[in-house]
């Protein structure tokens, strides 16, 4: 059958297992594959040939699935292959290109109603892309440069009465270990007389708007789920919320100015996302100030604290995609279908 | 003159440049310059990172869900009570692999699909 649907992530992942659990009391057939199962204990094959559509396999532990099986994919949170300790690094590197290559023609060749498609969310996740599209479409920004040149943080800083901030473009850890995090930090003068090491690298600065919350707008399919999340009476989260004690702050469902949430919506189609995660800022004055999307942003903790139906609302989507054979291709068919 | 002839000529007075050394010595302080400061401007913001200790457990294959080795009940239960956002997701923290430790993987640049999955690492995201 074609209707089933694949969660790929990782094996600790406990919104994919809210998932499963979900999946399962309704009685919907899926799969859940895991890239780090890949090379040594997951085998994946795809036949070409000039007789035949593509054909795919995926098997974990003796245990897979056909592609056409599938009719929607969750891509969540994969993790990175298994590569034997027994290879050198270049053996290793080389590895590792090879099964990211295998995995992205996977993920390319075959039809299914993607949430969201791996391509899809690494172009939306580029930040600078975000905040032309978001400006397109209405919403407020902060004044942002995404810079190595000194100088122009520095003239940031003169424009924003020295209120900016610094934040990471791409993860937000550093080191092998992980133990170390880089979080959206106030710039101090201290800091910026060191912008000298913008010459290692670029660096992503920001106006700080002042804030009365916090905004997390959650976008599955056509439906918006806003919340306010009272970060500001955590001293750690008044300039990152992520910092704070999360779970422990208030979080409150609430509705958004018909506009801005005809924004989320169009942001999310402008990107050929199906969910993505919003944060925006609610100013003192009233207003909502656009920050960033995540395409894979997490959502978990927010079905736990609020009890907003996210899991359930997502099942729906990935079900209702995979029932009606809804295609989406990150690519134009030259068939045409 | 158009430019193709242009940058063949460019392409050429380079290459002469080149074989009596000049452009690699002045490509060689030009590098020298940019590392000359050590670190990164993100070096100055690192702080402890959020770390999950997660119960004994192990995934199975068969309910597709990661279980308490303890109670053998799916350990999402625990870990939505326990943590909230920082689920034990969080503590799975993807591998460098380029630079294991001690032969296993340790996590934390990706190139491709994870690059863009940060596993975990930023509960807000």
């Amino acid at each position: 059958m074609a209707g089933k649907i694949l969660i790929v992530t990782g094996e600790h992942d406990s919104t994919a297992d809210l998932m499963v659990l979900c999946l399962t009391e309704r009685g919907v057939p899926f799969e859940r594959f895991h890239p780090q199962d890949l090379p040594r204990d997951a085998r994946v094959t795809l036949r070409h040939g000039p007789d035949h559509p593509p054909v795919g396999r995926m098997a974990a532990f003796g245990e897979g699935f056909d592609w056409s099986e599938i009719g929607a994919v969750w891509y969540r949170r994969p993790e990175p292959f298994s590569l034997s300790p027994a290879l050198s690094s270049e053996e290793r590197e080389f590895a590792y290109h090879e099964c990211t290559s295998v995995m992205q023609g996977a993920w390319r060749s075959f039809d299914a109603f993607w949430v969201n498609h791996p391509d899809r969310i690494r172009i939306a996740e580029s930040k600078p892309l975000q905040l032309m599209l978001a400006r397109r479409l209405g919403f407020v920004l902060p004044r942002t440069v995404f810079t190595n040149d000194p100088d122009e943080v520095r003239a940031l800083w003169d424009a924003c009465g020295g209120a900016i901030v610094y934040k990471s473009m791409t993860q937000g850890v550093l080191g092998q270990s992980l133990q170390k995090s880089v979080y959206t930090n106030r710039v101090t003068a201290e800091h910026l007389a060191r912008a000298d090491l913008l010459d290692n690298a670029p660096g992503l600065f920001q106006e700080e708007i002042p804030k009365s919350a916090d905004l997390r707008i959650t976008v599955i399919g056509d439906r918006v789920f806003p919340v306010e999340i009272r970060s500001q009476s955590d001293a750690d989260a008044t300039v990152d919320w992520r910092r704070g004690e999360v779970p422990r702050m208030e979080h409150v469902p609430v509705d958004l100015p018909k506009p801005v949430e005809a924004a989320c919506l169009a942001l999310n189609r402008a990107l050929g996302l199906h969910y993505s995660a919003i944060d925006m800022v609610a100013t003192p004055d009233g207003g909502l100030v656009f920050l960033e999307i995540n395409p894979s942003g997490q959502f978990g903790w927010i079905q736990s604290v609020t009890g907003l139906p996210l899991i359930e609302t997502l099942a729906d989507l990935l079900a209702d995609g995979a029932a009606r054979g809804r295609i989406d291709r990150p690519y134009d068919d030259p068939a045409g279908t | 003159m158009t430019e193709n002839d242009r940058s063949r000529r460019r392409f050429l007075r380079e290459a002469g440049l080149v074989a009596f050394g000049v452009l690699a010595v002045a490509s060689a302080r030009r590098a020298e310059a940019a590392t000359g400061g050590r670190g990164l401007f993100a070096d100055q913001f690192l702080e402890d990172g959020h770390v999950v200790n997660i119960p004994a457990g192990h995934y199975d294959r068969a309910r597709k869900l990661f279980i308490e080795e303890e109670s053998g009940r799916p350990m999402v239960a625990q870990s939505q009570q326990m943590t909230g956002s920082w689920t034990y997701s969080d503590t799975t923290r993807c591998t460098n692999m380029f630079y294991p430790n001690n032969g296993a993987p340790t996590c934390s640049a990706y190139d491709s699909d994870q690059d863009s999955h940060p596993d975990g690492f930023k509960p807000g995201e």
